[in-house]
C-alpha cells in the first residue's frame, strides 16, 4: 500500500539524481478513523463559522493567523466564539466581538484595482526610493486573511535591551495550557500558577482573585526573575497600571484596541525580477499593529538584537535572511534581506509613506498574481 | 465507519489517504526540516481534505490541494513560534535527519538549501507534482519555480561533486515541464 518507488505520472528525466528522493520508504500509516474525527470536528466549525456563530454551540473556532483553528471538547478554547487568536495561539476567554468577528479561512491577494483605491492600502503604501535600495522593484502585493476582527492582543509588552529580555503579558485568556505536557506548579501573586517550559522561554497562566486568567511569556531571565517581576506589577482588570512596571523594564507601544482593524498587509520587494530567494534583495512590509516588538523578544530574547529606527525602540531577528521590524503609529514594519542589522536599519530610516497613486507604484509590478480562486475553490 | 449521504466516500478517501501520506509527510520533513511539524501539518491537511472530498475527488490533483494546505498550516501554525527556534538550532547545529534512503547523502545535501529551494524540490521530486503544481502549492510562478529548481541542481551538483562523482545534471527538458 506504501508507496516505495517513483510516483505514477512522472515524466521526470531518468538520469535526474534528484530522483532518488521520490523513494518513499515504508513508514506507519496512522488510523484513517483519527482523520475522520479530525474531520468531523472541522465540519462543525466550518459550519458555525458560515452561521456567524454564536454563543453556547458545541465546538468553537479559532483563527489562527487567518486561519480557522476549529476546537472542541478534546481540545478546548473559549466556547460559542469565533476569533482571532495571538501569534502563540492564545485566545480570550470572553469574546464580546465574536459576534463581528469573521474569517475566510483563505488567505488572498487582494487585485491592485482593488487596494489602489482602498482606505486599508493607502493607510499602509510605503515605498524605499530607488536611491536607497538600488534595485529595481520586483514587485507590490498585498494581501489578507479575510480576518475581521483583531486578534488578542498583549496587556503589557516589556523588555530590556542590556541584558536582552522580553516578558509578554495577555489578560482574559482561555487556558492555554491543557493538553500540555511538562506543567510545574509555582507560586506567584499569592497564588499558583502553571509553568511550561518552552524552547528558549518560560510561560506561565494563573488566575487572578477577580477570576481573570492571565498569561505571560518571558524570555532572558529566570523562572524567579519573571516571578519577581509579576508580584511587583499591579493588575487591574485586563489591564497593567503602567506606573507598577519596575525598572528596567521599557514598555513597548501597544495597539489601540479601539481603534478599527484591517488584517491587510504590504509588502514590496527590490530586487532582480522573478522570486529569487537567494539573490540580493529587499522586502518592505507594512501591516497592522498586533503584537508589539516586544513580544517577539519575549519568544526568543537570544534571537533578537535591539536597535533604532528613526528614534523607534527595532529588532533586528536573523534566521532565513535578516529582518529589522519597529513599530509607528499603529502600524508594524519590517524590512530584510540579506544584508547586515546596520544597512538594513540605513534602509528603514529611508521608508517613507506614500499614495496608493504614486506613480512609482503604478509602474512597479505585482509581486504575486493576485488570487482569482473562490473560498470554495482555494486550500485551507 | 458508516457514510451519511453528505459524507465522502470514505473507501476511495481512505485508500488515497493510506496511498498517499507517507509521500506527503516524507516532502513535508525534507520541505520543513521538522519531523513532527511535517507529520502534524500532513495530518491537519487530510482531515481538511475529507470535508472537502465530494469536490476535491474530482478535481485532477487532489494532492495538490493537500500539500497546499500542509504548507498552509507549517506557514500559519501556532506552533510557529516553536519552528522559529527550531530553524535557529538548525542553523547553529546540523539539519533535520535523513529518512531512510537510497541516498542520505542527497536528503542532507537538499536538507541545507534554503527554505524555498527544499519545497520545491520536495514538491517536485517527492511530490511529483508538475512545476504548474508546485508554482500553485508555493503561492509563486512557474518561471520561479523553474529558476528555484535550476539553481538549486547547480548548487547541490557542486556541493556533492566532491562527495560523490555523479552525473549530476540540470536537464533542460524537466524545466519545460
Amino acid at each position: 500500500m506504501t508507496p516505495t518507488g517513483p510516483r505514477h505520472h512522472s515524466d521526470l528525466d531518468e538520469h535526474d539524481p534528484l530522483r532518488a528522493l521520490a523513494h518513499v520508504p515504508n513508514t506507519t500509516v496512522p488510523p484513517v478513523e483519527g482523520v475522520h474525527r479530525r474531520a468531523a470536528v472541522i465540519r462543525r466549525g466550518h459550519r458555525r463559522a458560515k452561521v456567524g456563530v454564536s454563543a453556547g454551540v458545541l465546538a468553537s473556532a479559532l483563527i489562527i493567523g487567518g486561519v480557522l483553528v476549529p476546537q472542541s471538547d478534546s481540545n478546548p478554547g473559549p466556547r460559542g466564539t469565533l476569533q482571532a487568536a495571538s501569534f502563540n495561539g492564545l485566545a480570550r476567554a470572553h469574546a464580546d466581538t465574536g459576534g463581528d468577528c469573521k474569517g475566510a479561512r483563505y488567505g488572498a491577494n487582494v487585485p491592485r484595482q482593488q487596494w489602489v483605491s482602498d482606505p486599508r492600502a493607502a493607510e499602509l503604501a510605503s515605498w524605499l526610493p530607488a536611491e536607497a535600495t538600488g534595485e529595481p522593484v520586483r514587485g507590490i502585493n498585498v494581501h489578507t486573511d479575510g480576518v475581521t476582527c483583531r486578534p488578542l492582543t498583549p496587556a503589557a509588552a516589556l523588555y530590556t535591551e542590556a541584558p536582552k529580555q522580553g516578558l509578554s503579558l495577555w489578560a482574559d485568556v482561555a487556558r492555554p495550557f491543557r493538553g500540555e505536557q511538562g506543567l510545574r506548579s509555582v507560586q506567584l501573586r499569592g497564588t499558583t500558577a502553571e509553568l511550561l517550559p518552552l524552547p528558549g522561554n518560560l510561560m506561565l497562566s494563573w488566575t487572578e482573585p477577580d477570576g481573570t486568567r492571565w498569561v505571560v511569556q518571558g524570555s532572558g531571565l529566570d523562572q524567579a526573575a519573571i516571578v519577581a517581576t509579576l508580584d511587583d506589577l499591579v493588575l487591574q482588570g485586563t489591564s497593567v497600571e503602567p506606573a507598577s512596571v519596575p525598572a528596567p523594564w521599557q514598555q513597548s507601544h501597544l495597539p489601540d484596541a479601539a481603534s478599527p482593524y484591517s488584517d491587510w498587509t504590504w509588502q514590496v520587494e527590490y530586487g532582480p525580477s522573478g522570486y529569487t530567494q537567494d539573490a540580493p534583495g529587499i522586502r518592505l512590509g507594512v501591516g497592522p499593529l498586533v503584537e508589539p516588538i516586544a513580544t517577539g523578544v519575549a519568544r526568543g530574547a537570544d534571537l533578537y538584537t535591539f536597535t533604532r529606527v528613526n528614534g523607534h525602540p527595532a529588532t533586528f531577528f536573523t534566521d532565513l535572511g535578516g529582518c529589522v521590524r519597529w513599530d509607528e503609529a499603529d502600524l508594524s514594519y519590517g524590512v530584510c534581506g540579506s544584508q547586515d542589522m546596520d544597512l538594513l536599519v540605513d534602509l528603514a530610516e529611508q521608508v517613507e509613506h506614500v499614495a496608493t497613486t504614486d506613480p512609482r507604484l503604478q509602474a512597479a509590478p505585482d509581486l504575486f498574481p493576485t488570487n482569482d480562486q473562490t473560498p470554495e475553490a482555494s486550500a485551507d | 465507519m458508516s457514510n451519511s449521504p453528505d459524507e465522502p466516500s470514505e473507501l476511495v478517501f481512505d485508500d488515497w489517504y493510506r496511498r498517499e501520506l507517507p509521500r506527503v509527510r516524507q516532502a513535508l520533513t525534507l520541505a520543513t526540516g521538522d519531523p513532527a511539524l511535517a507529520e502534524e501539518a500532513t495530518a491537519e491537511a487530510f482531515a481538511r481534505a475529507v470535508v472537502h472530498w465530494p469536490r476535491l475527488r474530482t478535481t485532477d490533483s487532489p494532492a495538490g490541494w493537500v500539500y497546499t494546505t500542509a504548507l498552509n498550516q507549517v506557514r500559519r501554525s501556532w506552533r510557529r513560534t516553536l519552528l522559529e527556534h527550531r530553524h535557529a538550532r538548525r542553523h547553529r547545529d546540523q539539519p533535520a535527519s535523513a529518512p531512510e534512503l537510497p541516498d542520505p547523502a542527497l536528503w542532507r545535501a537538499v536538507a541545507e538549501l534554503p527554505e524555498r529551494a527544499r519545497t520545491a524540490i520536495a514538491l517536485r521530486y517527492i511530490a511529483d507534482l508538475t512545476e504548474i503544481e508546485v508554482a500553485a502549492a508555493m503561492n509563486i510562478s512557474r518561471g520561479t519555480v523553474a529558476t528555484t529548481l535550476s539553481r538549486a541542481r547547480t548548487t547541490l551538483a557542486a556541493r556533492l561533486q566532491t562527495a560523490a562523482p555523479t552525473s549530476f545534471r540540470t536537464p533542460a527538458s524537466e524545466d519545460s515541464r
